[in-house]
């Protein structure tokens, strides 16, 4: 197979050789490059990969199991959110390349689906961002509402979306109400019992939890992916 | 003791004939004094008259953190991203004032800092949100409201002063250059990524942004004649940056920052929100007994100090939502661990975790300011 100066630059090993590599060898270099937060590197290897005529699916996998490695760190703390919000770019960067070499889009395979979002009152989005990255890197598929989201949003997206997870983060102690009219708001809708709620965020504890009526609460991104994983039953990695 | 000599005792790593406490009070003396947060913010008579009746009702305090009191006008013209100011641009009267993450600046723009000279970049990022400082009648306008409500300033902390309560850094307020660079420039993500992605331009930017925050943050302190400066922290805390990164990009600028100030004999309160266990180790590199430590609730703060305890003054740090749904008895429990466990030998100031919240329950409140009397250690 051929491989462009670019992607040589990439597999050079220490003395500055090229190192030929087979296709199981590129792909242990992808996966490696991902979880080592590359970015570079990673991105060379997808395209030329992909010029190689490499079967795109297998290009997925390697680069979810590199997503999934760097969970696994951030789960052992030897990676920190600066580095899983790499790591989102970088997944996010692939996916965008493997979309552009198909002229009708990669089929989406059916993921566990989680909505997170900042209650209405609250502006803050840091937590709620880093959650939303580990989640992706984990094989969830992720509705994100952003900020200010009223209470009804959240319905809404859970029934169209079929997700039986919803996550609220927030940072200030004026949106626990309007955690709680959310949690109310499923009630009336009679959905409460389909989804299982989450809170996270800065200003959130356990009181916070049972105030709000929610199932469960996170101090990090790390247990909002355990809380995520046992309401689908383990499901998803 | 009076309330000053209690705190700078405290700062000095030694042993005050009780622990002082000195919260940040200003949104809940607000609503509990019965005004807006738009009228906290931007008359300081109401504010004052609210934080009167707080403390006539609730107890007193040796002195204020950081307080917003007044300072509106100048919230509005200092941040390149405008806050979210309550009864300013559709936000409701009584909202609760928020910092936005928005990107003002592009990542090329970080190598154009120096060339362009920061303090003239940072004026046209400035005039982004304030359009009016783009000619010489609109700056000069600005510029005079905001000096008017720095007098009046002035002379609420003396008054307060003259009351034994101690205003600790009024509106001297500094920033790092990255943390200034993340909440008010970049946005956290994007600055993030940027440390991957372009640390060297990071580092020069930081580099160019040194000498006008330190200018900036010296005619503060001149202007309000405290020697002590607010410095927030979060965004190059152990929860968002690895180890090296912080040692390599966001310790050398606290140790610069630091020991500026230090050298003018003005004390730094770092205002550390969110997690900084895993770093506090890398905090002994501040000059010893000069700072003031100031944890959220956030970080562990017996852990800070067991590390840093006969290294700087800790601070903090009721948690938020115990003020706001725990009961006084849990308040009151939580008080006197950290006032007996931290402030056994000194160097220890009671404070909120972060702001007392603004629907704070009262009677916690009252608990908070009761136990630095109850319990001394």
């Amino acid at each position: 197979m051929g491989i462009s100066e670019p992607a040589r630059r990439c597999l050079r090993g220490n003395g500055g050789a090229v190192i030929e590599i087979g296709e199981a060898g590129m792909h242990r270099r992808l996966f490696g490059a991902i979880a080592g937060l590359r970015e570079e590197e990673s991105l060379v290897m997808v395209e030329e990969m992909l010029e190689a005529g490499m079967d795109p699916l297998r290009i997925i996998e390697t680069a979810r199991r590199g997503m999934d490695e760097v969970g696994k760190r951030y789960e052992r703390h030897e990676y920190y959110l600066s580095g899983l919000i790499m790591s989102g770019e970088i997944f996010g960067e692939i996916m965008n390349i493997l979309d552009r070499a198909f002229e009708y889009g990669l089929a989406e395979e059916e993921k566990p689906r989680v909505i997170l979002g900042t209650p209405l009152g609250d502006v803050h989005d840091i937590g709620k961002n880093v959650v939303s990255s580990l989640l992706r890197c984990s094989g969830f598929e992720v509705v994100d509402l952003g900020v200010n989201v009223h209470p009804s949003e959240f319905v809404k997206a859970a029934e169209d979306s079929g997700a039986m997870v919803v996550g609220m983060s927030a940072l200030i102690t004026s949106a626990y109400e309007a955690m709680r009219e959310t949690v109310w708001c499923f009630e009336r809708a009679g959905f409460r019992e389909r989804v299982s709620i989450m809170l996270g965020g800065g200003a959130v504890t356990e009181k916070v939890c049972e105030f709000a009526g929610a199932d469960a609460w996170g101090r990090d991104a790390s247990d909002a992916l355990a809380i995520a994983r046992a309401c689908y039953g383990g499901e998803a990695r | 003791m009076d309330a000053l000599e209690r705190i700078e005792t405290a700062v000095r790593l030694g042993k005050p004939d009780r622990v002082p406490v000195v919260p940040i009070i200003d949104f809940f003396a607000g609503r509990y004094g019965g005004i807006t947060q738009h009228d906290m913010l931007f008359d300081i008579d109401k504010a004052d008259m609210a934080l009167e009746k707080t403390l006539s009702d609730l107890g007193p305090i040796d002195g204020q953190n950081l307080s917003y009191a007044g300072l509106g006008r100048i919230m509005q013209l200092i941040f390149p991203t405008p806050p979210v100011m309550p009864g300013v641009r559709g936000v409701p009267p009584d909202g609760q004032f928020q910092f936005v993450e928005k990107a003002v600046m592009e990542p090329e723009e970080y190598r154009l800092i120096e060339e362009r000279g920061p303090i003239r970049w940072i004026l046209d990022k400035m005039k982004l949100s304030t359009p009016e400082l783009g000619n010489p009648a609109g700056l000069l306008k600005a510029f005079s409201g905001a000096g008017r409500d720095i007098i009046k300033a002035g002379r609420s902390i003396k008054r307060w002063r003259r009351r034994g309560v101690e205003s600790m850094v009024a509106y001297n307020i500094v920033f790092t250059p990255m943390e200034y660079i993340s909440l008010f420039m970049r946005s956290f993500n994007d600055f993030i990524l940027d440390l991957f992605r372009r640390p060297d331009d990071v580092k020069a930017a930081s580099r160019a942004l040194m000498k006008p925050m330190q200018m900036q943050g010296s005619m503060m302190v001149r202007m309000s004649g405290l020697k002590r400066v607010f410095m927030g922290g979060t965004r190059t805390s152990a929860s968002c940056l690895s180890p090296r990164q912080f040692e390599d990009l966001a310790l050398p600028e606290w140790r610069e920052m630091c020991d500026f100030w230090v050298r003018k004999g003005v004390t730094p309160l770092l205002h550390f929100d969110s997690d900084w266990t895993a770093f506090f180790p890398y905090l002994k590199e501040l000059p010893r007994g000069k700072c003031i430590l100031n944890l959220d609730g956030t970080s562990d703060i017996f852990a800070a100090k067991e590390v840093l305890g006969d290294h700087m003054c800790i601070m903090g740090d009721v948690p938020a939502a115990l003020l706001k749904l725990g009961e006084p008895e849990e308040v009151d429990e939580y008080c006197r661990r950290l006032i007996m466990e931290l402030g056994a030998d000194g160097g220890f100031i009671l404070s909120s975790g972060c702001t007392i919240p603004v629907d704070a329950k009262p009677e916690n409140v009252k608990a908070m300011l009761a136990s630095v009397h109850k319990y001394r250690p």
